[in-house]
C-alpha cells in the first residue's frame, strides 16, 4: 500500500471526508452554526451598533431593557447593546494571535523534535512538561504588570505559555506519523527534512493538529477574556466582553443584562470552538482506528 | 496456621505489600519518586526564577527605593537606601538572598504599605487552600460517580448527552461560570450573599454561607474534566478481563466496579486530579475576584495593581510552590502505591 503515491486530488478527497463526517455529528453543526453567528456578531456588530459604544450618557444610568435600549444602559448611562455589539473583536483577535503564534512557536520545535528523535526529542519533551506544570494565569498575571497591558504584549505573553502545549499537541500528531513508510521513503530518496515536513509530515498530521487548534483557541479565549476580567488585558473604556463583566458586576443587582449578555457571549464563542474540537478529534481518533495509520 | 501453610498466604503475591518486596521493585520505586522530586524542584525552580525576574528586571534599584522612601526623596537617600537593602548588588545574588530569606521565613516588608507581608498574606493563604480543599472534596466523589455511571452506560443517549453537556461546561470560563451562579442563587433567588467579604467579620453560619458560592463554581469548572478522565478510564477497566473475571466469579456489580475495576482506573484518575490542582489555582485567583472572596487570589490582584512587589513575589511563590508541590504529590502516591509498578510496566 503506497500511501506516498496516492495523488493529490486523493488526499483532497480524504481531508475534505473529515469536515463532511465532522459536520454529520450534531456537535460539529451545533458548534459551527453557534460560532458562525458569534463570528457575525463580532464582524457586523460595529456597524450595526445603534449607539456610539463609548458615548456618556444616552439614556438613565443602569436603567433595564427598554425600546430605546434593548439591554438596558450600564453605570455610566451608556448602551449596553451597542457595548457588546462592538466589543467582540479584542475577545476573539487576541486570543487568535496567539494561539497561531503559540503553534508556530512550539508546533515547530515540536515537529523537529518528533522527526529528529534522540536526545533532542527527549529534551525537548522534559522542557515541555516542565513548563505545562507551571501555572499558568499565576506566571502571566506577574509577568503582565512588568511587561504592561497593551494587546502585543498580551498576545506575545499568552502565546510564549501556550506554546509548550501546542508543541507537546503537535510532537504527537507527527509522532504518529513519523513512523510510516512514505516518511522513511522521502528520507531514503534524499529529501531535505524542509520538503518531508512541508509535504508528507505536514500535511498528514493536519487534521489532529487543526483538532487542537480549535480546542486551544478556546483555552486561549478564556485566558485572555479572564486578563481583561482580572484588568490586565483591555482597558477601559474599551468595550471588550471581558472588561464589561468586571466592570458592571458590581451593578448586577440592578442590570443584570449588561453582566450575562457578555459573559455568555464569550462562553458561547468558547463552546463553539470547543464542540467543533471535540467533533473533529473524534473524527480524526476514528479515521486513525479504520484506515490503520494511514491518516 | 503459620502463614508459611497457608494456602491463601500472600506471602508469593507479587502485589502484596511486605518486606518481601524484591529489590529491584524497591529501586525502580526509588527511581521513580527520586523523578518527580526533580521534576518539582525544577518547576519550582522556574516559578521563583520568573516571580523574581518579571518583578525586578527592568526595575533600577533607585525605583525600588524611591518607592519606600516616597518621591522626594535625594539621590544620596536613594543610593543609601538602596545599598543598605543590597539592592545594588548582582541580579543573581539579590535572587540567591531573596529566596533564602524566603526560605527561612522572612517574607520582607511592604513597600507600598510599610507592614510586614507574612502576617498579613497567610491568613488569606489559609483561606485560598481552604476553598480549593474543599472545592476538591466536593468535586471528585460527584466527578468519580458521574464518570462511572457515564461508562457504565457508554455509548448511550444518557451517556452522549452527559457528554455534551460537560464538553459546554468546560469551555466556560470560571468567571462567566461564576456570574451565572450568583445571578441565579444571590439575584433572582436571594438565597446567597452576593460577596464573600463576611469571612473576615461575621459569625459562623455566615463565614459558610460566604463559601457555598465561591466552592459551587470551582466544583462546576472542575468537575467536566475529571469526569471525562473516570469516565474512559473506568470504561477501559470495567472492559479488562480481570473486571469480567470477577462478574463471572459472581461478585456483584457494585463490588466489580469499585473494588477491581476502579482501583486499576486510580493512575489516570490521580493524574487528572494532579492536574485540576494547577487548574484550580488560576481558578481559585479568578472566583476569589469574582465574590470578593478575601483570600490570597484577591490579595494577589490588588497588590498587582498596587504595584506592591513584595507581597505579589510572596503571594505568587508560595500559591504556585504549594499548588504545584500538593498535584506531584497526589500523582506520585497514587502511583507509588499501584501494584502494577510494582509488578513491572
Amino acid at each position: 500500500m503506497a500511501t506516498h503515491a496516492i495523488s493529490t486530488p486523493v488526499r483532497a478527497r480524504r481531508r475534505a471526508g473529515v469536515w463532511r463526517s465532522m459536520l454529520q455529528t450534531v456537535e460539529g453543526r451545533v458548534g459551527l452554526c453557534l460560532g458562525l453567528v458569534v463570528i457575525a456578531v463580532v464582524v457586523i456588530g460595529p456597524y450595526v451598533a445603534p449607539h456610539d459604544p463609548n458615548a456618556l450618557g444616552t439614556g438613565t444610568a443602569l436603567a433595564g431593557p427598554s425600546s430605546a435600549h434593548p439591554l438596558g444602559t450600564d453605570q455610566l448611562g451608556r448602551d449596553v447593546l451597542s457595548r457588546v455589539l462592538s466589543g467582540g473583536r479584542t475577545v476573539l483577535l487576541a486570543p487568535l494571535a496567539a494561539t497561531v503564534l503559540a503553534f508556530l512557536i512550539g508546533g515547530m520545535s515540536g515537529m523537529l523534535a518528533a522527526y529528529r528523535g534522540g536526545p533532542l526529542d527527549s529534551g525537548v519533551s522534559r522542557l515541555f512538561d516542565l513548563f505545562i506544570a507551571v501555572p499558568s494565569l499565576l506566571i502571566v498575571l506577574v509577568v503582565i504588570t512588568r511587561v504592561g497591558t497593551s494587546w502585543p504584549a498580551i498576545v506575545i505573553v499568552v502565546a510564549l505559555v501556550f506554546s509548550p502545549r501546542a508543541g507537546r499537541i503537535v510532537r504527537g500528531a507527527t509522532q504518529a506519523v513519523v513512523g510510516n513508510d512514505y516518511v522513511s521513503a522521502a528520507r531514503l530518496r534524499g529529501e531535505s527534512a524542509r520538503w518531508v515536513v512541508a509535504r508528507e509530515l505536514l500535511p498528514n498530521a493536519a487534521p489532529a493538529i487543526i483538532a487542537n487548534f480549535c480546542l486551544y483557541l478556546t483555552y486561549s479565549i478564556i485566558f485572555v477574556a479572564t486578563l481583561s476580567f482580572l484588568g490586565l488585558g483591555a482597558q477601559p473604556p474599551s468595550s471588550d466582553w471581558g472588561l464589561m463583566v468586571a466592570s458592571s458586576r458590581q451593578f448586577i443587582s440592578v442590570n443584570p443584562w449588561a453582566t450575562l449578555v457578555p459573559a455568555l457571549g464569550i462562553g458561547s464563542m468558547a463552546v463553539s470552538f470547543t464542540l467543533l474540537g471535540d467533533a473533529l478529534i473524534r473524527q480524526v481518533s476514528r479515521r486513525i482506528q479504520v484506515g490503520g495509520g494511514e491518516v | 496456621m503459620s502463614v508459611a501453610d497457608d494456602p491463601l498466604s500472600t506471602a508469593d503475591d507479587p502485589l502484596s505489600t511486605g518486606p518481601d518486596l524484591s529489590s529491584s521493585v524497591r529501586r525502580r520505586r526509588l527511581r521513580f519518586v527520586a523523578g518527580q522530586l526533580l521534576f518539582v524542584l525544577a518547576t519550582l525552580f522556574v516559578i521563583s526564577l520568573v516571580m523574581f525576574f518579571a518583578v525586578n528586571l527592568g526595575q533600577s534599584p533607585r525605583d525600588v527605593a524611591r518607592q519606600a522612601l516616597g518621591h522626594g526623596a535625594s539621590i544620596q537617600a536613594l543610593n543609601a537606601y538602596a545599598h543598605a537593602h543590597g539592592l545594588d548588588a548582582p541580579v543573581i545574588v539579590r535572587y540567591g538572598r531573596w529566596l533564602g530569606d524566603f526560605v527561612q521565613g522572612n517574607w520582607g516588608v511592604s513597600a507600598v504599605t510599610g507592614t510586614a507581608v507574612r502576617p498579613s498574606v497567610v491568613p488569606e493563604l489559609g483561606r485560598t487552600f481552604a476553598l480549593a480543599a474543599i472545592t476538591m472534596l466536593i468535586a471528585l466523589p460527584i466527578s468519580l460517580w458521574l464518570g462511572v455511571m457515564m461508562a457504565r452506560r457508554y455509548g448511550r443517549r444518557a451517556d452522549l448527552s452527559v457528554n455534551v453537556a460537560l464538553v459546554v461546561l468546560s469551555a466556560m470560563p470560571e468567571f462567566v461560570v461564576g456570574i451565572v451562579v450568583l445571578l441565579i442563587f444571590s439575584v433572582w433567588l436571594g438565597l446567597l450573599p452576593p460577596n464573600s467579604t463576611a469571612l473576615v467579620f461575621g459569625d459562623l453560619s455566615q463565614k459558610i454561607q460566604s463559601f457555598i458560592l465561591p466552592v459551587l463554581t470551582l466544583v462546576l469548572v472542575s468537575i467536566p474534566y475529571l469526569t471525562r478522565v473516570t469516565r474512559v478510564a473506568a470504561r477501559e477497566a470495567l472492559l479488562a478481563p480481570y473486571a469480567r473475571a470477577a462478574t463471572l466469579r459472581g461478585v456483584s456489580r457494585r463490588s466489580t466496579t469499585w473494588n477491581h475495576a476502579m482501583r486499576n482506573a486510580a493512575v489516570p484518575i490521580a493524574n487528572a486530579v494532579a492536574l485540576n490542582f494547577i487548574y484550580l489555582l488560576g481558578g481559585v485567583i479568578v472566583v476569589e475576584n469574582l465574590f470578593g472572596f478575601p483570600g490570597a487570589g484577591q490579595a494577589l490582584v490588588q497588590a498587582i495593581g498596587n504595584g506592591d512587589v513584595i507581597t505579589v513575589e510572596a503571594i505568587g511563590l508560595v500559591m504556585g510552590a504549594a499548588f504545584v508541590l500538593v498535584s506531584v504529590l497526589t500523582d506520585t502516591l497514587v502511583v507509588y502505591f499501584n501494584p502494577r509498578l510494582r509488578a513491572g510496566r
